[in-house]
């Protein structure tokens, strides 16, 4: 998309006509500018008497002045008459929300402030120029990371990827509208731009290695791929791996005596377990210690069963109905009596060396039993180690262990309103950063989490969602709910997302950075803020007429 | 503005701050009906909006006079007098007046003097009137303005300027505004202007 050009961005689109703070501006536009030329989410400047306001454009709106004008048309055919129409019996406004005042001096790059007031009467307004928007989001440099575009310019959108994981963030949108490639750039900022490391549940295999682009078809570089050194992958499906011809540094074995009582609650829902079944797990661990799930599992016929539930003193019914889905436990291959080596070191000891780790289910991912299982079970165990080396850590008035981002999918699943009380999901998510551990959930159906966990996420990315429940859930919470909510309802399938919260100055709508092709790779693996902008668009050109003349290498 | 002037084609012969009444020099020879006039030395400009010719005399009633004529013109020949009898006037509302060699529009602080001479106004004069559309407004506020005169004023004006349609559009949209909630109105002006 062309970028506009200076004259454009200070030709005045419309002035202020009403307004107020808490609804947000009205702005008639001038008749020479075409209402189909501003589109919802684009970002306007008003001149005030003595700020510059930044704004969104939350809604369009077709005005008339006389009432009568739809019951007695003028004759539209004849230009003349268009012409006189236009601006004097009809016009066209925007509803905009100012976010930001900008510094008072063009090119002045101190610190942008809250709107607390508005502009005046007939304040000019503008399009936002790159200035403007860099005032605001940023340039791409060692603190912000480039994520995408305004809709309407090819100005850089930069989020603080540090601000990102201060709190829990999330990606929505229903499937196929890019939220695994959101989530992908999102963590490469993490990678990129701050100290902490990642442990993405990789349900669909598409984070590591490679990942699929079901529009262009074809394969796209992992985190792996693009940043060998410092991504690490391990898999629970060896066999998988191997027929993907995907590397991988470790295959996870999860013993029996790792299986917790909480694991198994919170598969409460997938292995439709009754409330008395899924509490007897609690008794059988007070009875039978780390080994309960083993002797569970082992004990085989009714007698013997029937003398379990008696010693342990629960229904014997419901210990055989909770025998009998266990056994499907017992069906996963990572799943081991005696592992060889404990999987859980291994992967706190990667993340401790600061390597981003990527667990790959192979075909377990199409299980979401073994997903909710795996998920549940590592996050608890990583969760309590890092609560002891953050208590340690303070003891000893250190930095505490290395920030830690869990990145999950189908997060529904973990933090619906029934289970996120209990699951260790909702707990990170309520807990904060307390013990420097937050979530990124990626999720298609916000609607199924549990509004207080969706309170804590302070930071919301959402692609295109149909259902109203899972938009309002998306919006709750944010004061320009309303607003946004005609932003996001509208949002391509493709490549949009509209970006709120923390780590983002004002809401914005994106184009996502593109992804998927050797120059985007280049871009991220050495984007021009490292390479002392020897990456920039001139050295890319000349980069592609090498490559026209010589050929790719 | 330019002070140039050319024959007087009238005298003022009725007078107030909106209207003024000129008396034609000529029979039959009135500026067309919407078209700017400027009456005295301290010119205070009007629209034409009304034409009649009349007898001199009031006393002497207009008879019919064609009974053996086959043509109106032969009439006149056999009937010199009438040319003297007769007289064409024309009655102009004032929609501005010369102040430091500029036109402002509005009506002007005092109005024309009798007997002052009524001149054609130049097209750097139109220019200035149709730069503004401050005269529209005076015109919807006279009671006389029709909007037939109306639209013949503005038709009369852009036929008179180089940039005819950004006059009549900025017209229409001091009408659009000026007529709101007269839909109907409008439209039929409107439809007047496109022609």
């Amino acid at each position: 998309m062309p970028n506009q050009s200076d004259q454009t961005q200070h030709e005045t689109i419309g002035r202020v006509v009403d307004g107020s703070l808490t609804r947000g501006m009205e702005i008639k536009l001038e008749s020479s500018i075409s209402i189909e030329d501003i589109n919802n989410g684009t970002y306007v400047v008003i001149q005030g008497k003595h700020n510059r306001f930044v704004a969104m454009v939350t809604d369009l709106t077709l005005g008339t002045s006389d009432q009568n004008l739809k019951f007695n048309l003028p004759d539209m055919s004849d230009p003349l008459i268009r012409e006189i129409v236009k601006g004097s019996l009809t016009y066209n406004s925007l509803s905009v929300r100012p976010g930001k005042v900008l510094p008072a001096v063009r090119g002045d790059h101190s610190d942008t402030t809250e709107a607390r007031t508005i502009p005046e009467f007939f304040s000019p307004v503008f399009r936002a120029s790159q200035n403007d928007m860099e005032s605001i989001f940023g340039k791409e440099d060692e603190n912000n990371f480039f994520i995408g575009h305004p809709l309407d310019m090819d100005t850089k959108i930069c989020v603080d990827p540090r601000q990102l994981i201060k709190r829990s963030c999330g990606v929505f949108g229903r499937s196929g509208t890019g939220k695994t490639f959101l989530a992908r750039l999102l963590m490469i900022g993490v990678l990129q731009h701050t100290e902490a490391v990642s442990l993405i549940f990789d349900m669909h295999n598409e984070y590591g290695e490679s990942g699929q682009d079901n529009d262009r078809g074809g394969a796209v570089s992992g985190l792996k791929t693009l940043f060998p050194g410092q991504v690490s992958i391990f898999t629970l499906d060896e066999n998988s791996s191997k027929l993907r011809k995907a590397r991988y540094d470790e295959v996870v074995r999860i013993g029996y005596s790792d299986i917790e009582p909480e694991d198994i609650e919170s598969l409460t829902q997938t292995l439709n377990l009754s409330d008395v079944a899924a509490s007897i797990p609690f008794t059988l661990k007070t009875t039978l210690g780390d080994n309960w799930f083993k002797q569970l599992v082992e004990t085989d016929g009714q007698e013997a069963l029937n003398k379990l539930a008696s010693e342990v003193q629960v229904q014997p019914q419901a210990m055989r109905a909770l025998r009998n889905r266990l056994l499907r436990l017992t069906r996963f291959d990572f799943l081991d009596e005696n592992p060889q080596y404990n999987s859980l070191n291994r992967l706190l000891d990667k993340l401790k060396d600061g390597m981003h780790v990527v667990l790959e289910f192979g075909r377990h991912g199409n299980d979401l039993t073994a997903y909710i299982l795996v998920a549940n079970l590592l996050t608890r165990r990583l969760h309590n180690k890092y609560r002891e080396l953050t208590e340690e850590s303070d003891a000893e008035r250190g930095t505490g262990p290395k920030p830690l981002v869990i990145c999950i999918e189908e997060a529904h699943r973990f933090l619906a309103p029934g289970i996120a009380s209990q699951t260790i999901f909702g707990q990170i998510a309520r807990e904060d950063r307390k013990f420097n551990i937050t979530l990124m959930v990626i999720d298609q159906r916000p609607s199924g989490i549990d509004s207080e966990i969706m309170s804590q996420i302070a930071t919301r990315i959402s692609c295109l969602l149909n259902d109203e429940r899972d938009v309002d859930a998306v919006l709750s919470g944010s004061p320009n709910s309303r607003e946004l909510k005609s932003v996001l309802s509208r949002l391509n399938a493709k490549q949009e997302a509209l970006f709120f919260g923390d780590a983002i100055p004002m809401p914005i709508l994106i184009r996502t950075r593109p992804y998927g092709d050797n120059e985007h790779y280049q871009d991220l693996t050495s984007p021009s803020w490292k390479t002392g902008g020897q990456n920039t668009d001139s050295d890319k050109d000349s980069r592609r007429d090498l490559d026209a003349l010589f050929g790719n290498s | 503005m330019s002070n140039q002037l050319g024959r007087p084609i009238a005298e003022v012969i009725e007078a107030n701050i909106e209207t003024f009444k000129a008396q034609c020099y000529e029979l039959y020879k009135p500026p067309p009906l919407g078209s700017l006039v400027k009456a005295g030395n301290m010119p205070v400009y009007g629209i034409v909006t009304d034409i009649i010719t009349e007898g001199l005399d009031p006393s002497r009633p207009i008879v019919a006079r064609g009974f053996s004529a086959t043509t109106e013109e032969e009439i006149y020949t056999q009937n010199p007098q009438l040319m003297e009898l007769l007289c064409t006037k024309f009655r102009a509302i004032a929609v501005g007046y010369s102040h430091d060699n500029l036109l402002i529009q509005g009506y002007p602080y005092e109005p024309p003097k009798i007997h002052a001479f009524v001149h054609e106004c130049l097209p750097n004069e139109l220019s200035d009137l149709s730069s503004s559309s401050d005269f529209i407004h005076l015109l919807l506020q006279h009671p006389e303005v029709k909007d037939e005169i109306l639209t013949a004023t503005l038709i009369s004006i852009s036929r008179q300027i180089t940039d005819r349609e950004k006059f009549l559009v900025r017209a229409g949209k001091t009408l659009a505004i000026e007529l709101t909630g007269q839909m109907s109105r409008l439209n039929a002006i409107l439809r007047k202007l496109k022609q």
